[in-house]
């Protein structure tokens, strides 16, 4: 994955969280398929003269062939590098000269390029977007150059990090659970043709959306999209996203050894996907554990035994599954201890309903949260773009208003206890080997916690 | 094509920074001046009788609130010895709201999002709420000016933590442990040298008493502003701060805190960490925030680093020598501050190549100018960060700052400030600012330098 997880923690609150919230202005956006498929969306806020562009293209990851693994993300990073009419150091210029920044993001589900230029620069900014996205040549040098480099980002990502193999233990080998180092062993042999060929495959008019924000009328912003892609069309197969998803998670520990003064620690969760209705019960979850010092984990871990700063909950979704994520940095002498309070706070809640004074305020935080997540031009663009990918045959969001307000204690019980046990959670620990040795032996020696299976807090 | 960019709070308070590390920026208020005018209208700003200054901005775009009241004492105004008092200050007010939630009572954490936080110069207190909060949510923060209820226990509690945020964002984290060193060395006298959490040993020292005193000294109507932008009627408004803030009573203003650092008058190296992270850092003193050469210090952040294509990491990309490069400047310290210059170093760590190339780009902007075009681009890349970070919780902070710098944006003025620079203009700055005997150097991770030469067999 390219793009930062804080952005898809807040994207993932929004897909779903579209339908439940008060409808207001920004929801507002307009629609029109164009002939050749594409999609485009636009919404209308003429306060500053500026228009954010997400282009949305339907396939990310999870539609690389299994040999090809690495090849959206090196397709991505190759539009730029010479189309039909202009070279690299042409195109680069061109873009410069808007003054925005072009950001290309491969996720599992999907390609964006999100660009955010001035009004007066909209037009010539879709050209170059046409341009890239329907005819870029990837020069055999520029494959070498940029395989090059993402081979050497990945080789670092595999040191630093323990995101991609917190994947793997979540969803094993299937389509979600793709690994850095494997996608290191085919990038290497990956050529030209292959880039190409996923090209042609995946970024085809009728699987793409192209979301604009700012200060433009849906009626100028449909003209100059069919000037520069109604003429798009194309005969090539589709790829076809992979039609299956087994949860394959059991606990494990991994561990990333790095000089820190506190341990890092990621409790890790299969959870649900954008569009299962487990999701918005999910959500408030990551409110009621671990959203502020008020939380019940900001209770436990933070003002009653002062062990850790904060102590975050989050929920990723995607097209077939999601991720649930508790984060807390401690000192590693509670390592173990917070470990286990973790656990008994989430027996807790699969044992009892939550309080409805907890809901509310899990409900409002939520909200109040979206809204934010949704506050600037480029948030929107990207937004808009991404709820039509996963919900663009079911009902509009205003027909779907009060959902989140109508969970129940009930369903968030439920919930937890689909999706929270602890003993499928997926554990990291970044931290020094040494101390962690001293404190927390039998984590290093990868054993699992004796997780808690009762509600009932330490010394209570 | 520039991929993926993370945002933090924290980093929305460090000011302009530039690409890569760090995305966030709330310092800046330039426009077009066709479309200022419009930006501008609905900011009103009123004083009551006890000095405190309100703004109110409508806009009904979300049905959300974003009210920041901010106080002028920050970790300049620490006593000696004393380092983090006004940290833990907020975290002490911010832990006796909660009790109140805890008894039952309305407070500003109890619905939508809250934080606070304390830089050098500011203390912050922000929620994200719903009209219908918000009365509940002024009640408590005038309550919040009025008084502090903190025992021993809470103090010892917030002391522990304030070191344990310390130990997550700052010594976990190696650039703020970089920048951290490099503010140390950058000032002899003045108390930007210093941490806003302190050190464990400066925690230590502070008691109830200095947190009382500084509480009773900072914490006054006429040391600080409240600002709500949002979904707000702005009579309605202000009759509810008149309702809640005109009991709090009047108090001197604090003796203003005016410090004298003498001119560096030599260049400071520092090498540190020589098995972390290869990075590089140069950082050089800039003027007040009344000095007309800000504007063309904020024109430079994206002269040098505002793309791929800009300046530095166009010279540093090419050669292997970053892997990624960005720049930080915040034009609203209440006190001279820093121009950093921050290097990820590249597969081909060479330092002194490095150092040598920043200076070359300096050497260049000042011997030959600027190229044609480039001064717009920097211009129109400024407007466009203006118009994107529009959301309500960003406009709060960025009135809050201003205010309390006694400089309530005149927009006009900006737009003509920043149009006004000129490729002089830059030449001057940099001929004036960015010199050796200006700066401070810092550099980590020689070890990879010493490493990769005994493997390549290059000489040093």
């Amino acid at each position: 994955m390219t793009r930062t997880r804080l952005i898809m923690v807040g994207l993932s609150l929004a897909l779903w969280f579209g339908w439940a919230a008060p409808l207001h202005a920004f929801h507002t956006w307009k629609k029109k398929i164009l002939p050749s498929g594409l999609t485009l969306l636009v919404v209308e806020k003429t306060d500053v003269p500026a228009v954010s562009l997400t282009l949305l293209v339907k396939h990310g990851t999870t539609s690389e062939p299994i040999d090809k693994q690495g090849v959206a993300s090196l397709t991505a990073r190759l539009l730029t590098e010479g189309t039909r009419q202009w070279s690299s150091a042409q195109t680069a210029e061109r873009i410069a000269a808007s003054g925005g920044e072009f950001v290309t993001d491969v996720d599992f589900d999907d390609t964006t390029i999100d660009w955010a230029i001035l009004k007066q620069d909209l037009g010539s900014a879709l050209a170059i977007l046409a341009e890239v996205v329907r005819h870029p040549i990837f020069p055999q040098t520029a494959v070498e150059r940029k395989r090059t480099a993402r081979l050497a980002e990945l080789k670092q990502k595999i040191e630093d990090t323990p995101q991609t193999s917190l994947f793997r233990a979540l969803f094993g080998d299937g389509p979600y659970g793709g690994s850095a180092s494997e996608a290191t062993e085919s990038l290497t042999n990956m050529t030209q043709k292959d880039v190409a060929q996923f090209h042609r495959r995946t970024y085809r008019p009728g699987d793409i959306i192209l979301a604009a924000a700012g200060d433009v009328t849906f009626a100028e912003f449909v003209a100059l999209a069919t000037q520069y892609f109604g003429d798009w069309s194309t005969t090539e197969e589709g790829e076809n996203t992979p039609a299956t998803f087994v949860n394959t998670a059991t606990s494990t520990v991994s561990i990333v050894d790095r000089s820190l003064a506190q341990a890092s620690l990621r409790l890790a969760f299969v959870g649900a996907s954008a569009t299962d209705p487990n999701t918005p019960a999910l959500k408030l979850l990551t409110h009621v554990l671990a959203d502020g010092p008020e939380s019940r984990l900001g209770q436990t871990l933070r003002e009653q035994r002062g062990w850790t700063y904060t102590v975050r909950g989050a929920l990723e979704t995607f097209r077939k599954t999601g991720v649930f994520f508790l984060t807390m940095s401690v000192p590693y002498e509670f390592v173990l201890p917070a470990l286990e309070q973790s656990a008994r706070e989430l027996a807790c809640l699969t044992a009892n309903p939550v309080t409805e004074a907890e809901l509310a305020r899990a409900k409002q935080q939520a909200t109040t949260e979206f809204y934010f997540a949704m506050e600037n031009l480029p948030d929107l663009s990207r937004f808009i773009a991404r709820y039509e990918a996963f919900h663009a045959e079911q009902e509009p969001p205003e027909r779907l208003l009060g959902v989140l307000n109508r969970v129940t204690p009930t369903e968030l019980q439920q919930a937890a206890r689909q999706y929270l046990n602890p003993r499928k959670a997926v554990v990291s620990v970044v931290g020094d080997r040494e101390r962690l040795k001293k404190f927390a032996p039998s984590l290093v020696e990868g054993k699992t916690p004796q997780w808690a299976t009762q509600c009932g807090r330490e010394g209570q | 094509m520039k991929q993926s960019r993370k945002t933090h709070i924290w980093e929305l308070l460090c000011g302009r920074v530039r690409r890569g590390f760090l995305a966030g920026t709330l310092t800046i208020l330039v426009a077009s001046g066709s479309t200022w005018a419009a930006l501008d209208t609905g900011i009103t700003d009123h004083t009551l009788a006890n000095g405190l200054t309100v703004i109110v901005v409508e806009d009904r775009w979300h049905p959300l609130v974003a009210l920041e009241v901010c106080y002028r004492v920050g970790a300049r105004n620490d006593p000696p010895g004393k380092q983090g008092l006004s940290h833990v200050l907020e975290h002490l007010t911010f832990r006796q709201r909660r009790t109140s939630y805890a008894e039952g009572g309305t407070t500003p954490e109890r619905n939508g999002r809250a934080y606070a936080t304390t830089d050098r110069d500011t203390t912050c207190y922000s929620s994200s709420i719903v009209r219908d909060e918000l009365k509940a949510t002024l009640a408590g923060e005038a309550e919040r000016m009025r008084t502090l209820q903190a025992s021993a226990e809470d103090l010892a509690h917030e002391k522990t933590i304030v070191a344990r945020e310390r130990q997550q964002l700052v010594e976990g984290d190696t650039w703020r442990n970089l920048l951290e060193e490099v503010d140390n060395a950058a000032y002899r006298l003045h108390p930007y040298r210093f941490p806003t959490s302190g050190w464990p040993e400066t925690l230590a020292q502070i008691s109830l008493d200095d947190v009382r005193a500084q509480f009773t000294t900072y914490y006054t109507p006429a040391n600080a502003v409240v600002v709500a932008v949002g979904d707000v009627q702005r009579q309605e408004l202000l009759t509810m701060i008149q309702e809640f803030f005109a009991a709090v009573p009047a108090k001197p203003q604090p003796r203003p805190t005016r410090f004298v650092e003498p001119a560096q008058g030599g260049e400071r190296r520092l090498l540190l960490a020589p098995h972390a992270a290869p990075r590089l850092v140069a950082a050089y003193h800039t003027p007040l925030f009344s000095n007309p050469d800000r504007a063309v210090l904020e024109v430079m952040t994206t002269l040098l680093a505002g793309s791929d294509h800009a300046r530095l990491p166009a010279l540093l990309y090419t050669h292997d020598l970053a892997e990624d490069v960005g720049v930080e400047y915040n034009p609203l310290s209440h006190d001279p501050g820093l121009f950093y210059i921050k290097v990820a170093m590249g597969p081909r760590i060479d330092f002194q190549l490095t150092g040598e190339a920043v200076d070359d780009v300096l050497w260049h902007l000042r011997e030959d100018g600027l190229r044609a075009g480039e001064l717009e681009e920097a211009k129109k890349r400024l407007f466009l960060d203006f118009y994107l970070e529009r959301g309500l919780s960003t406009r709060a902070t960025r009135l809050a700052h201003y205010a309390l710098l006694e400089a309530l944006p005149q927009a006009q003025r900006y737009v003509n400030e920043i149009q006004a620079v000129t490729a002089a203009d830059v030449q001057r700055v940099v001929d004036r600012y960015f010199s050796p005997r200006n700066r401070v150097v810092a550099v980590t991770g020689v070890a990879h330098q010493e490493l990769e030469r005994k493997q390549t067999g290059a000489t040093p």
